[in-house]
């Protein structure tokens, strides 16, 4: 402003107001604040980040042609391959159907959640069976994520909300608490304050965008890694380097599933489990079946079979167990530490569709599986 | 922790409403100090030790003058403050510079001195607060200052949260008396701050926080770039350096206002100035001002002859750019202003018209800031080169589209100078501003630039 405008000297009107006058035009200014920035949030198109957007461009440009979609992280993108599903499916239910792969890297259990809520928000018409990576409701900022738009972007009110009451009900450390609560917030005032995100104004037409959104369509979202690309590249080079590194985690892993012991201690101090539930209620009163997929990864992580177990997850798929599922945990298959290449993913998919089968075969009645065992849990 | 940021408005908020809810002016600095050294060390805890230690230095130094009237001991003293301010400033800030230059001259000559670049790191804002006690040990020693008696309220004055880190420079004659009041919040006119704040912020996250993504590229290789890119990304870099520092200034100084305190103005709409000294005159003015008295007029000021006046411009510019940074960039960039002050001496500039008068003052200004930008002399040279027709070996462009926010730019600063927003802010109805202000917030934060940049005069 410089020098034209000198600092406060009391005007005239100011020493005569209270304080709860004062009070009151801060809230008439928040007021204004937050209908303005709703308004402009109305105005603004939808965010494009080519790892998350385009994905769900993609599936939403043909969303009543699936029959079955998974959600997930890269291991779901990575590792599914729909035309593989399709034809098992196909051939078990003696209909043709068809699948999205809607696995998007580095997506965790709350924003999958909240992607989830945009899918049956969609009304796909012919979504019969929702496949979950099983989701790890753990509250966490993962530190590549941390102040990128996608991450604010999923922070609406009720994603914070229920991360929130996640962090509130783990036994984590207060600081931790806190420090979890304050980046949480902060995500949901960026989103809510539309915090630099002039460009969604813009609604220009991007022919690069478009064949993007084609290549996701394409593939029915899967996107296998590619040695090609640096990146690529540099994640075989160095799964190479350590396949002896691998192995040993495999065979840990292995004695671990031996021992029943896959679940990581303390994880279901930490585990939300009340949004599990909800969002398997969720999916269930749009009339489509939850499925909860154990993916083959190298970590222990919640308890999915206690879970499974006692009734909080109705069909799981789980497919942690080196003993009972040793080609998914061969070098052979694997593109790298986590992540399958093409002919792992076909095995896998394979290995899914299998399980998926009986399921598929029985003809779902919407309205009955709205009201179905486990609604309303 | 920067004013732009989300957790500094959370910062601020608990500042502000527990400073104004403690009913005592002890506990309310007691308070600040606080928070200022919270705010410090929310940068790097450790760094905190030499603003103690400075603070430490400059109120015994101060005190120990007024104690005595012995000039021999008084001067003793003086040096004491100079070598221990002066000290840390130039070890952690010019140990480097002068060791890497030092090695690199002796070797030239063929000796060789065995001089080793240190891993330092620099400490922020360690040039302004360093300048702020100096001034008030220079002018205690001059008998223009009594001595503050008070620890609490002489470490506030050096750690000042609002502008601890990137000025305004403040001087103990300015700030100290300001500490005897109590002040009340009934009597603060919050709006003026408020719109301040939200220029100041502006002119940062919306501003200049999107020119450095257009202008960083240039500047890293202004080989690649044509004539025309090479003089818009000058004029966009000094948009950027302005916006950058002003905006923060800006900031600052609505802050400590919304606390009760007056900080002194940094910027006077200096692409407004129609002469270099003019310029100077509005560019970070507590900056110049310092220079100007503790260093410009104690050297005999104007009242030398040409030679010496040119002398004296040019090593005051010189030290004013190696304020700015430990490097050859700033040290020309500091004598090439100083050349130009002195030849505004000798040439009557004042007598254009002021049109042109304006356009010199850009043309001169923007070209100093590719010195002041670019990484190395050999970079500036290649960057000024390209703006000569013909000296571009470059083909890459820039959006031209760019030159519309330059006009734009420059209209918004001509009405702000001429009609400043005071007046309406101050007059309209408490509902109306409250409205306003919160419709034109929820407006700006969509334009603020996707990552936080740091403010360019933090590594001051």
């Amino acid at each position: 402003m410089d020098r034209a405008l000198p600092n406060s000297t009391p005007c005239s009107g100011d020493v005569r107001r209270n304080g709860l006058y004062r009070l009151a035009l801060v809230l008439v200014g928040v007021a204004a604040f937050v209908a303005a920035s709703s308004l402009l949030r109305g105005l603004q198109g939808p965010l494009k980040a080519p790892t998350l957007r385009a994905q769900v461009e993609a599936f939403l440009a043909a969303k009543d042609e699936f029959d079955v979609v998974f959600v997930g992280s890269s291991r779901i993108q990575r590792g599914i391959v729909p035309r593989v599903i399709d034809a098992r499916l196909s051939q078990a239910a003696g209909t043709p159907l068809r699948s999205f792969n809607l696995g998007i890297a580095g997506m965790r259990g709350f924003e999958a959640d909240w992607l989830i809520r945009r899918v049956l928000e969609s009304e796909p018409a012919r979504l019969r069976h929702l496949v979950v990576e099983a989701p790890h409701f753990q509250p966490e900022v993962v530190p590549q994520h941390d102040f990128t738009a996608r991450y604010v972007d999923w922070h609406d009110a009720r994603a914070t909300w229920l991360v929130l009451r996640a962090i509130w009900r783990s036994s984590v450390s207060l600081p931790t608490k806190l420090e979890l609560t304050w980046r949480n917030l902060r995500f949901f005032a960026m989103r809510s304050a539309n915090y630099a995100t002039s460009e969604r104004f813009f609604r220009v037409e991007d022919p690069a965008w478009d064949r993007i959104v084609a290549g996701w369509g394409s593939l029915q979202g899967y996107q296998p890694l590619d040695e090609k690309t640096p990146q690529g590249a540099r994640r075989r080079k160095r799964f190479l380097r350590n396949v002896e590194g691998f192995e040993a985690n495999v065979e840990a892993i292995r004695l671990l599933a031996e021992a029943g012991r896959l679940a990581a201690p303390g994880s279901r101090l930490v585990y939300d489990q009340e949004s599990l539930v909800e969002q398997a209620d969720a999916i269930r009163a749009a009339g489509i079946t939850p499925v909860y997929l154990a993916t083959p990864a190298l970590v222990r992580g919640p308890d999915f079979s206690t879970l499974h177990r006692e009734g909080v997850i109705e069909h799981l798929i789980d497919l942690r167990d080196p003993n009972t599922d040793p080609e998914l945990f061969s070098k052979r298959n694997r593109f790298d530490r986590e992540h399958m290449n093409e002919r792992g993913a076909r095995i896998l998919s394979a290995r899914i569709a299998d399980d998926l089968a009986p399921l598929v075969a029985k003809p779902v009645d919407r309205a009955e599986a709205a009201d179905g065992p486990g609604a309303g849990r | 922790m920067l004013f732009t940021e989300f957790r500094f408005l959370g910062f601020f908020l608990l500042v502000f409403a527990v400073h104004w809810l403690l009913p005592w002016n002890r506990a309310r600095k007691l308070w600040l100090l606080a928070a200022s050294y919270s705010f410090y060390a929310a940068w790097d805890w450790r760094f905190l030790s030499l603003i103690v230690a400075s603070t430490l230095i400059d109120y015994s130094v101060g005190r120990g003058l007024e104690l005595t009237d012995d000039r021999t001991r008084r001067r003793g003293l003086l040096v004491v403050s100079l070598v221990g301010n002066l000290g840390i400033l130039g070890f952690f800030k010019y140990y480097n510079f002068f060791a890497v230059s030092a090695a690199e001259f002796t070797s030239w000559l063929g000796l060789g001195l065995p001089l080793q670049a240190l891993e330092i790191v620099l400490p922020m804002g360690i040039s302004f607060y360093t300048f702020q006690t100096l001034s008030y040990t220079v002018d205690v020693y001059r008998g223009r200052l009594g001595a503050t008696h008070s620890l609490p309220d002489f470490a506030l004055f050096v750690s000042f949260f609002p502008q601890l880190v990137a000025g305004p420079i403040v001087r103990a004659t300015e700030f100290l008396p300001q500490l005897t009041d109590t002040r009340h919040l009934a009597d603060i006119a919050l709006r003026v701050p408020l719109v301040r704040f939200l220029m100041g912020y502006v002119k940062k996250a919306c501003l200049a926080d999107n020119i450095a993504a257009v202008v960083d590229p240039v500047f890293a290789e202004p080989a690649a770039f044509d004539t025309v890119s090479l003089w818009l990304a000058s004029f966009l870099y000094s948009l950027q350096i302005y916006c950058d520092f002003s905006g923060y200034s800006d900031m600052a100084i609505a802050c400590a206002a919304l606390l009760g305190y007056h900080l002194p103005e940094n910027f006077g709409f200096p692409y407004l100035a129609t002469t270099v000294q003019d310029y100077w005159r509005r560019w970070h003015i507590t900056l110049t001002t310092w220079f100007r008295d503790y260093l410009y007029i104690p050297m005999g000021g104007n009242r030398v002859g040409p030679v010496r006046l040119t002398i004296n411009l040019c090593t005051v510019f010189l030290l004013c750019g190696l304020w700015h940074g430990a490097a050859w960039t700033f040290v020309v960039w500091g004598v090439y202003h100083g050349f130009f002050l002195s030849l505004e001496r000798f040439v009557p500039m004042r007598r254009l018209p002021s049109w042109l008068g304006h356009v010199y003052v850009v043309l001169v200004v923007s070209c100093g800031f590719v010195i002041f930008r670019s990484s190395g002399l050999a970079e500036a040279g290649v960057f000024l080169r390209g703006l000569v027709p013909g000296g571009a070996t470059g083909a890459y462009a820039i959006w031209n589209g760019w030159w519309l926010l330059l006009v734009a730019f420059g209209l918004v600063h001509a009405a702000l100078a001429r009609w400043p927003v005071e007046n309406p802010v101050r007059n309209s109805p408490g509902w109306a501003f409250a409205v306003v202000y919160g419709v034109v917030v929820a407006l700006v934060l969509p334009w603020a630039a996707n990552q936080y940049e740091p403010f360019i005069y933090f590594q001051f």
